[in-house]
């Protein structure tokens, strides 16, 4: 890996996720009760990490219990492209033998740690690698150098792929329910809740491929977010549905993250990355850019835009 | 203190690592109402898109009996194996079990590459599934089978019952056929493009058509080579128990056994190698 980030160049991160994290914003009204990811304040992320591995910042003495640890991350593809590529076309290139082969680094050596009950942000523009990342924090893409620890495994929020658009939605809410890996019995008894949830109740039997996309949308997000996860990772599902069902699926993110979960939010909402996460995480162009407070990286990152 | 020390130390555990291979199987043997969920599903789904639906199960090899019994029954003459139709009737209907396994298995990764990428479970589910969709749709068509035998003129005899167990053992075959085809197509796709030659292949060459005693009367080594072809061994043994007078060697339930198993078991473990390498890109 010819690129290898080096860490000290990202000294504009902040050291650890917000601790006082901001007070219930105006969705307030949404979830009762306080938000407490401030709870564990007082260990000072601010102790020089030198114990602890490059990048992913512990103090040894911290408090928190780390529940993903991202160790220089690399991902790579191979990808055989047709024709040359806009940007590589010097023309000797186009000789060479792996002509046509191109291999894309996505992501260029990223590492952090991710504590129990944090609710972080990743943004990024287009293309930075934030997806891949993602995917490769659940193992769904092996990484090409490094590696993720987690406690238990990470899921990403979706089922959309195992659904099957001949059948009716009550059809792809047992098989969806399965592949997430509930038994049959789980699945009949939050039957109901996700037909409520999903706002579905007229049509639950009709094919999948009846419905709008808004309404699949909130049955993939229903059949998804039914289950409790202990870490979990949200790839812009909260841009699913009109206001209101998103109002609803934010609600539904918090609760999971307040039931003792973890949670990566991938968005490019900035909105929706304020008002639920206590700490963001910027990706460009596969690098780890900035790590911290909401408030500072998403200044930072608008700033960055302009 | 690197990270994955700092991981150890707090009881993290690698992300995506292949498990050992008995508990992978315990995992994929959790996740077995999803396999068997999504066998049926498929099935359904395919079915609704079809005016006929479920009857295309058994039309279409019916109808590929009838022009392979026609085609091969003229060009065979006299070499043709006694009580033709049946005979063909039995092969065919019994060869579309394997090579549907085989070819829609191969294709159960990389067919299902969202899938794949989105949903963490033993990878194994999928061409396992695959196998058990082909083989939910073999019950149908074993019953159109010995329906048409008993219309051809077989009168039906307790040594039916055997195709039972045979078609356990043959499930068990195509399973690791199917597990072997998948993942050498995530390694190189353009195994799929093959892959119906092949079938092609096997079924001209299985006896499916043509009694191998007769064909090869001159060549006894071809018959003795026939005697160690699993799919060959499969058709004699159906049609020794369905058929009135077509004996077959005993000594081909043990080899077919033999096959079946370690299929099956060379199949599991040359899957489950390369189970992190299937989330991957290309």
């Amino acid at each position: 890996m010819a690129e290898v980030t080096n860490f000290d160049d990202v000294l504009r991160r902040e050291p650890g996720p917000g601790g006082e994290g901001p007070a219930p914003r105006h969705m307030s009204g949404q979830v009762p009760g306080e938000r407490r990811d401030g709870g564990d304040a007082p260990a000072s992320p601010e102790r020089p990490a030198d114990s602890a591995p490059a990048g992913t910042g512990p103090a040894a003495g911290d408090s928190r219990r780390p529940v993903v640890v991202v160790d220089d991350l690399h991902v790579t593809y191979k990808v055989y492209s047709s024709g040359k590529a806009a940007g590589a076309a010097e023309g000797r290139k186009l000789f060479t033998r792996t002509r046509g082969l191109r291999e894309v680094h996505a992501v260029k050596g990223v590492s952090f740690t991710a504590y129990e009950n944090e609710s972080i942000g990743i943004i990024g523009s287009n293309g930075s690698g934030k997806s891949t990342l993602m995917r490769t924090i659940v193992g769904l893409t092996p990484p090409a150098s490094g590696a993720v620890y987690a406690s238990s495994r990470p899921n990403l929020l979706g089922v959309g792929a195992a659904l099957i658009p001949d059948l009716s939605g009550d059809k792809n809410i047992t098989l969806g329910g399965l592949a997430l890996g509930y038994t049959r019995k789980e699945v009949e008894a939050l039957r109901e809740e996700i037909v409520t949830f999903a706002e579905l109740e007229d049509f639950i039997d009709l094919p999948m491929k009846t419905y709008s996309s808004g309404m699949s949308a909130r049955l993939k997000f229903a059949i998804a977010a039914s289950k409790q996860h202990e870490i979990l990772i949200v790839d812009e599902a909260l841009a699913v549905g009109d206001a209101r069902f998103r109002q609803r699926s934010e609600a539904r993110i918090r609760e999971i993250r307040e039931n003792a979960g973890t949670v990566f939010l991938v968005s490019h909402s900035m909105k929706s990355i304020l008002d639920t996460c206590s700490r963001v995480i910027w990706i460009n162009k596969g690098v780890l850019e900035m790590d911290g407070e909401p408030d500072i990286v998403v200044k930072a990152y608008k700033e960055s835009k302009k | 203190m690197t990270a994955a020390d700092f991981a150890a130390r707090n009881h993290l555990k690698r992300v995506g690592a292949r498990p050992a291979l008995p508990s992978y199987l315990k995992q994929a043997w959790a996740r077995r109402d999803f396999v068997f969920e999504l066998a049926r599903s498929r099935i359904q789904a395919s079915n609704n898109s079809n005016r006929l639906g479920m009857l295309w199960v058994v039309i279409k090899p019916t109808l590929n009996a009838l022009m392979y019994g026609a085609i091969f029954g003229i060009l065979q003459g006299a070499n043709r194996p006694e009580d033709f139709p049946v005979f063909v009737v039995i092969g065919v209907f019994l060869f579309e079990f394997f090579s549907t396994s085989m070819t829609q298995g191969a294709k159960s990764i990389t067919g299902n590459a969202a899938l794949v990428q989105s949903l963490a479970f033993p990878r194994i589910s999928l061409p396992v599934s695959t196998v058990l969709q082909n083989l939910l749709q073999l019950a149908p068509m074993l019953a159109v089978m010995f329906v048409y035998c008993v219309a051809l003129g077989t009168p039906p005899q307790w040594s039916w019952l055997l195709v039972l167990p045979l078609v356990g053992l043959f499930a068990l075959f195509n399973t690791g056929v199917a597990l072997i085809c998948a993942r050498l197509t995530v390694h190189l796709r353009d195994i799929t493009q093959i892959l119906p030659l092949v079938t092609r292949v096997l079924f001209y060459t299985s006896g499916v058509l043509f009694s191998v005693e007769k064909i090869f009367n001159a060549y006894p080594v071809m018959v003795t080579v026939y005697d160690f072809n699993p799919l060959y061994q499969v058709l004699s043994i159906a049609r020794g128990c369905i058929m009135q007078d077509h004996p077959y060697p005993a000594i081909y339930w043990p080899l077919f056994a033999i096959w079946s198993v370690v299929t099956f078991v060379a199949g599991i473990v040359f899957f489950w190698v390369a189970e992190e390498r299937y989330g991957r890109g290309n």
